[in-house]
């Protein structure tokens, strides 16, 4: 099936922690103004925020005034969200869940946002080029 | 985020306010970790006011999971919103952490967590 795209908006933000509030608003803002359900817009707006942590947190090279772009597109039904990072390659996709039950008996505090991005979003692809690397992730949403 | 805590009878009261996400989810940390030291055995917290929850606030939560367990430590939430509660459900945590739908359901709770 071709794909219908429309992109909405996009934004940036730069790589500190404080910066995920500004994420967040950025999606909250933008899907409320065509109409997307609540609770879709919560599980989008979660989604973005877990994936920007990561790069925040993770990505080595990244330094607190280093950018992430954020992309807001429609596509067939559903809001596609491209974050685009210029640090070192980390694949979501790759990443290794573990047990609750182990997470909670080593007292980790990590390893649980990648497990909520998998089980909120529909499609996660991760492209990594020489210079940048970006996380484009899909949800069929609801209009209300 | 704010964080006001209190005792109630027995209880030690940790209200959270606004949005626990990585930039504050260690605040909270310092919280419950300064609660388990000063061997708090019934610790609530009152997420009413909590708008916000990201993974490293459930993080949070799930660290301090098993001193809970080693200390005989009971430790539940209340008040949730729905949009928060959401949250622990889509990773099935509601069933390792107790949520209650009120303060008084909490402080009636008759199990240790």
């Amino acid at each position: 099936m071709q794909k219908q795209q429309n992109i909405l908006a996009n934004t940036s933000i730069l790589c500190d922690l404080q910066e995920l509030k500004h994420a967040r608003s950025f999606i909250n803002e933008q899907l409320q103004k065509i109409h997307v359900c609540e609770n879709d817009i919560s599980m989008i707006v979660l989604s973005v925020d877990e994936i920007c942590a990561n790069l925040i947190k993770h990505a080595q090279n990244l330094k607190p005034t280093d950018a992430i772009e954020i992309t807001l597109i429609k596509e067939n039904g559903g809001i596609r969200v491209n974050i685009l990072d210029h640090g070192l390659s980390f694949n979501p996709i790759n990443y290794y869940e573990k047990a609750l039950e182990t997470i909670i008996s080593e007292k980790k505090k990590g390893g649980l946002g990648l497990m909520l991005v998998n089980k909120i979003m529909d499609k996660i692809d991760y492209q990594i080029e020489e210079t940048y690397n970006v996380c484009s992730m899909y949800k069929r949403v609801h209009l209300c | 985020m704010d964080i006001i805590t209190s005792k109630s009878e027995e209880y030690l009261v940790i209200e959270i306010s606004g949005d626990l996400d990585a930039s504050s989810s260690m605040q909270l940390d310092s919280v419950i970790a300064q609660a388990i030291q000063d061997k708090e055995k019934k610790i609530i917290v009152n997420c009413k006011n909590l708008n916000y929850i990201s993974s490293a606030g459930l993080g949070v939560f799930m660290s301090y999971i098993q001193d809970f367990r080693d200390n005989g430590i009971f430790f539940s939430l209340y008040d949730l919103s729905e949009k928060v509660r959401n949250v622990f459900n889509i990773l099935g945590l509601e069933k390792l952490i107790s949520i209650y739908p009120s303060e008084s359901d909490a402080k009636a709770a008759k199990h240790i967590s």
